[in-house]
Parts: structure tokens; C-alpha cells; sequence
């Protein structure tokens, strides 16, 4: 019987390798994740700067002429299509990361603050302006058991294709503890998910796309087949 | 983190450390990889021939074995016809002079080998399916090994030649990467299979052993558990190329790899006490082991990439039918969100197969040729863990359920 080979320091030494290869592999991963937080509060701080100077336009202003109207319902436009693509990367990283850092968190609350300004100036647009053309859709919706958020998002995001410049959709989290998106849900007695309130108007529920359409068209006199 | 990541990074330690070790093997002895024992003497040999039905390729199988560079006077040729109903009786008669000719009823390899064997009388013997043929420096880069009184037997490095179908390209480097892998298992002597096609071994030990165990579906892989078993030892001579055929179709390709898994199995529940027994050193402690152990990786990895991916599919589906399955240009946005941990090791994955097949090629005498082989690199590694990790898993499968599978 030959004496058969044991090659122990073959194993010892592989066995280090796999273990600096996978230290290393979780160490990137968490090095990622803090740079993408990184790129989030980048976008984050570019769409708070346009707020501010929204809201400094808003408090310069005496009367709200025409030419005035429509240089802000310009700069909301744009405001809004840039809170929607970080809004995709938000719900992205939501879903997707796997070592949340805590950073995140406050980046939403951050978010989330931000968007309901755009909202409420976009508001402020609809009672004092001539402009009709748009609606706003403050869209609760929750990460927690919520199959139809899932649908209602699928669908919301493809009526934004249809109506780019007419639908104004903010997405907030139902769960979310903010004073004021508390104080939106007392106002609006919003209890479940998902829940539409397009131009202060509340649906409770799933609105399927048909239903949108409709509500849509009723409210404003862009509808396209 | 949830479990299934901690599996996925379990899995990918496994998968990690055994392509480490065996890379380790290689690269520790990247001096005598392709080095042979130069043998002092030639000794005599015989090649068997089983065949059946062999009509169109036993010419060429002889011809090769008397064009090999070695003394014509050291080699005898025994065909044994397995009753074949062609010609091939009568092709083998026009060589009378130079090769032996024993008949039979049609009752398998292993049976014809066993049948040839008591007229052996040279120091080697090979057996060569005749569907195979060698490469002129097969014995001379071989016979050197047999110096050492414990080798019973020295394996080949085989090659596809024919590649006319997509099977046979993949097989083509499958068997390409074997070679590099047949060796590092004989570097650290963990071989066990001896190659239908081309083994070669020392006569007095084949008869010690009592010949081929003719009711085992893989004889060959017995034959090298019963050596190791019997405490001989196997070498492998990485550049004793033998070129031969290997099934056309995906039916005759499960076929054979059923065969062989389901071999595998038996010989393993036979030979069970090797398992994790020092006494057998590497293949005891490690490679047996580790090939419980990829069954659980490849079950993993295939149940849950057909999963993910029938999942991510159902749900495509089910949101397009929320929009009515209105047509939406599809958006590719390139950002820092799209890389995690598994990016990284994927990349170190499709890296190390790279490598792998890259040094495999290199030991092979192959050369790399994308133009021509990038078809085949890429249903390489694309499709052929699909194919491999069903057969294997369907094969414990098939064992378990005590399925017979015939030769």
C-alpha cells in the first residue's frame, strides 16, 4: 500500500485566499453601499437647491401674472421629472440593497420633505394661475404587505409616459414618520394603501390605468386615446 | 441579509475554496506539469481492441497504433469482436499478420476485455475503444511513469476532434478543461477514473485484480477505485493525447452522462469507506467530500436561478397586463445601485472559468483561436452548468430511486 499524499498546506492556504476573497467581496459591498448613498445625496442636494430657489421665486412674487405662471410651472415641471428618476433610484435601493446603512433613512425623510414642498407649490400654481392642465396625485403607498402598491406603482409610472406634463405624481411613503406627512394623512384620512388624492380628491384602493384615464380626463382637457 | 443570501454565500465559498485548491495544486507544480518520466527501457505492449459494429473507424485505430513512435516489435494488437454484424471482421482480417483476432457473442466491453486478457503476455496492456485512435507520442510520453513499481496505471489527456454539432462543441472543451483537471487530480492523487479509450496498465496487476468487473456501468471508473483500494497508484500523462468520439445529440449525450453519474454513485456506495479516510489521503479526506458537496451547490444554484428567473418573468408578465400591455420602451440606466457584493463575485466567477479554461487550453497544445472557438467558449460556460447540474442531480436522483441503467 503506497502512503497517499495529504496536502494540508494546500488546503490552509486556499482556505486564506477564500477568506481574503470574501472579506474582500463583503467589503466592497459595503464600501458600494456607502457610495451610493453617496450618488442619492448628491441628486438629493441638486433637487433641494432647485426648492429653495422656488421657494425664494414664490416669496418674491406679488401677483401671479401669466408670464410668472408659466416661468414656475416651467421650473416644477422639470423639478418634479428630477424628484421622479430619484425617486425610481430611492425605491430602487429600497428594494435592492442588501446592507442598508442608516444614512439612508434620514436621506428619505430628506426626500420625502422635498417633494412634498414641489407638491405644495405646485398647489399654490393650481389656485392662483390659469393653468388647468395639470393634475397632482399625492400617492400613499407602504413597503410593508402591499400587493397593490406594486400594480399602482407599475401603472402610475406608465401614465407618467402618457401624460408627462399633465399627471404630477408624488410618491410618499404611508409608513414614514414625518409631522408632516402625519398631518397629510389626518387631513386627508388617509388609512390604507394604496391610496390616490389627485387634486385633494382621495381614492382609496387600487385605481386601475382605465380609472385613471377617466379621472384624469374629467379633471383636465389634454386626454389622449 | 436575509437566509437564502447567507446560503448564496456559503455556496460561494464552497465553489471559491475548491477551485482555490485546485488552482493552488497547479500552480505549485507548474514545473513538472507537462514533464514526464523519460523511460529508461520500452516495454512491451498490448493494445485491445473491443469492437462492434466498428466498420468505419478500426482502420484508422490500427493504423495509428502501428505509427506510433515507439519499437513496432514491442506492440501486439488483439481485436475482439463483440459479434458485430458489419465488416468489421473482415477489415481486422487484412491485418492477420500484425493483429490478433478473438470473436465472441455480443456481450459488452467489459466481457471482451476480460475475454482478451488471458492472451496477454506483455508487460503493458491498453485498452483502446476503436471509435478513438492516438497520438503518435501517446506511449512514449506514457510508458516512463510504469518505472515506478506502485503505478498500476497511467491515464491519457483526451481530445474531441469532431465538433460538427453544438453538443460536441461544448464538449470539445469540456474535454479540453478535463485534461487540466485529470492532471491536478493525479498531482494531488485524487484520480479515480482510467479512460475507456486509452488506459494504459501493468498487465500482472489487471490479472492480480481479476480483470474488469463486468456487471459495473462505469468498469473503467471501477477499475481505478478497486487500484487505489488494492493501494496502487494512477498517474496521468497530461500530453498522451487520444482522439475520440463523443455523442453528436443531446439523447446520446444523457445518455452517457447518465451512465457515467449513476456510475459514479454506485461506485461511491461501494468503495463508501474511503470517504473522509485519511488512509486515502486527498481523494479521502477532500475530493470525495467536496463531490457531495457540489451536488448540494448545483441543486442550490439550479433551483434557485430557475426560480429567480421564472419569478422575475411571471412578474414581467403580470405588471405588462397592468398597463394593458401597452408597449414601453425599455430604460438601461447605468448607476453605482446596479453593483453589489455578488458583482463582485461574479466577475471573480466568470474569472477564475477564464483562467481555467485559458491554462487548459495551454496544457492541452490547443490553441486559444477565438475567431474559430468563440462559439464554443461561450456555450462553454453558458450552457454547460445548466446541462451538467441537471445530469448530476438527476443521477442521485436516478440512484436513489434505484433506476437500472443499462451500457
Amino acid at each position: 500500500m503506497v502512503k497517499r499524499k495529504i496536502n494540508w498546506n494546500v488546503y490552509t492556504i486556499s482556505a486564506l485566499l477564500t477568506l481574503f476573497l470574501l472579506l474582500g467581496g463583503i467589503y466592497f459591498g459595503i464600501m458600494l453601499s456607502k457610495e451610493k448613498i453617496g450618488e442619492l445625496e448628491r441628486d438629493l442636494a441638486s433637487l433641494k437647491r432647485g426648492g429653495e430657489d422656488v421657494a425664494l421665486e414664490f416669496a418674491l412674487i406679488t401677483s401671479f401674472e401669466d408670464k410668472i405662471c408659466d416661468i414656475l410651472f416651467f421650473e416644477l415641471n422639470k423639478a418634479v421629472a428630477d424628484a421622479d428618476e430619484l425617486g425610481a433610484k430611492v425605491q430602487f435601493y429600497e428594494s435592492t440593497e442588501k446592507m442598508k446603512i442608516k444614512d439612508f433613512y434620514k436621506l428619505k425623510e430628506d426626500y420625502t420633505l422635498t417633494l412634498i414642498k414641489y407638491w405644495f407649490y405646485l398647489e399654490k400654481i393650481k389656485t392662483n394661475c390659469d393653468k388647468k392642465e395639470f393634475v397632482t396625485n399625492l400617492y400613499f403607498y407602504s413597503n410593508k404587505n402591499c400587493p397593490d402598491c406594486i400594480k399602482q406603482g407599475v401603472i402610475l409610472d406608465y401614465a407618467k409616459k402618457l401624460y408627462p406634463e399633465n399627471l404630477m405624481t408624488f410618491a410618499i411613503d404611508f409608513d414614514i414618520n414625518l409631522n408632516v406627512v402625519n398631518l397629510l394623512k389626518n387631513i386627508y384620512k388617509v388609512e390604507k394603501t394604496p391610496t390616490l388624492i389627485i387634486d385633494g380628491e382621495k381614492y382609496e384602493g387600487l385605481v386601475t390605468l382605465d380609472e385613471l384615464k377617466s379621472i384624469i380626463c374629467s379633471k383636465i382637457n389634454v386626454c389622449k386615446n | 441579509m436575509n437566509l437564502i443570501d447567507i446560503v448564496y454565500i456559503v455556496v460561494y465559498a464552497i465553489m471559491l475554496y475548491v477551485s482555490l485548491v485546485w488552482f493552488t495544486v497547479y500552480f505549485k507544480n507548474r514545473g513538472i506539469f507537462l514533464k514526464n518520466p523519460r523511460p529508461k527501457k520500452f516495454p512491451s505492449i498490448t493494445f485491445l481492441l473491443p469492437a462492434y459494429n466498428a466498420e468505419k473507424t478500426i482502420k484508422r485505430c490500427i493504423e495509428s497504433i502501428f505509427n506510433l513512435n515507439y519499437p513496432k516489435e514491442k506492440i501486439k494488437v488483439i481485436v475482439i469482436d463483440d459479434g458485430s454484424k458489419d465488416k468489421t471482421v473482415e477489415i481486422v482480417k487484412q491485418y492477420k499478420d500484425i493483429v490478433k483476432l478473438i470473436r465472441q457473442k455480443h456481450k459488452g466491453k467489459a466481457s471482451a476485455l476480460n475475454n482478451a486478457l488471458k492472451y496477454v503476455d506483455t508487460e503493458l496492456v491498453v485498452c483502446m475503444d476503436v471509435d478513438s485512435y492516438p497520438d503518435k507520442n501517446y506511449l512514449l510520453n506514457s510508458v516512463g511513469y510504469f518505472e515506478n513499481k506502485n503505478v498500476a496505471a497511467v491515464t491519457p489527456s483526451l481530445k474531441v476532434e469532431n465538433t460538427d454539432s453544438l453538443i460536441r462543441k461544448i464538449q470539445w472543451v469540456e474535454y479540453i478543461f478535463s485534461i487540466f483537471l485529470r492532471k491536478v487530480f493525479s498531482i494531488a492523487q485524487t484520480q479515480y477514473v482510467i479512460p475507456g479509450p486509452g488506459g494504459i496498465y501493468r498487465t500482472s496487476v489487471l490479472k492480480e485484480v481479476g480483470g474488469f468487473d463486468e456487471k459495473n456501468i462505469t468498469e473503467d471508473m471501477e477499475m481505478g477505485f478497486r487500484l487505489i483500494n488494492r493501494g496502487y497508484r494512477l498517474e496521468n500523462s497530461v500530453n498522451a493525447f487520444v482522439f475520440t468520439e463523443c455523442p453528436k445529440d443531446f439523447r446520446g449525450f444523457y445518455k452517457q452522462r447518465i451512465r457515467w453519474y449513476v456510475g459514479y454513485w454506485l461506485n461511491v456506495k461501494k468503495y463508501s469507506h474511503m470517504i473522509f479516510n485519511i488512509k486515502y489521503g486527498n481523494l479521502g479526506i477532500f475530493l470525495l467530500p467536496v463531490n457531495f458537496l457540489w451536488l448540494f451547490v448545483l441543486a442550490f444554484l439550479l433551483i434557485t436561478q430557475i426560480f429567480f428567473g421564472v419569478k422575475s418573468l411571471i412578474e414581467f408578465f403580470i405588471n405588462w397586463s397592468y398597463i394593458n400591455y401597452a408597449f414601453t420602451p425599455p430604460k438601461f440606466n447605468i448607476s453605482l445601485l446596479l453593483l453589489d457584493s455578488f458583482t463582485f463575485f461574479n466577475i471573480l466567477f466568470l474569472g477564475i472559468t477564464l483562467l481555467s479554461i485559458w491554462i487548459s487550453i495551454h496544457v492541452s497544445e490547443e490553441k486559444i483561436d477565438l475567431r474559430r472557438r468563440i462559439k464554443f467558449y461561450l456555450a462553454f460556460i453558458f450552457i454547460y452548468p445548466f446541462l451538467f447540474s441537471i445530469l448530476w442531480i438527476l443521477s442521485i436522483i436516478y440512484e436513489l430511486l434505484g433506476v437500472k441503467i443499462k451500457w
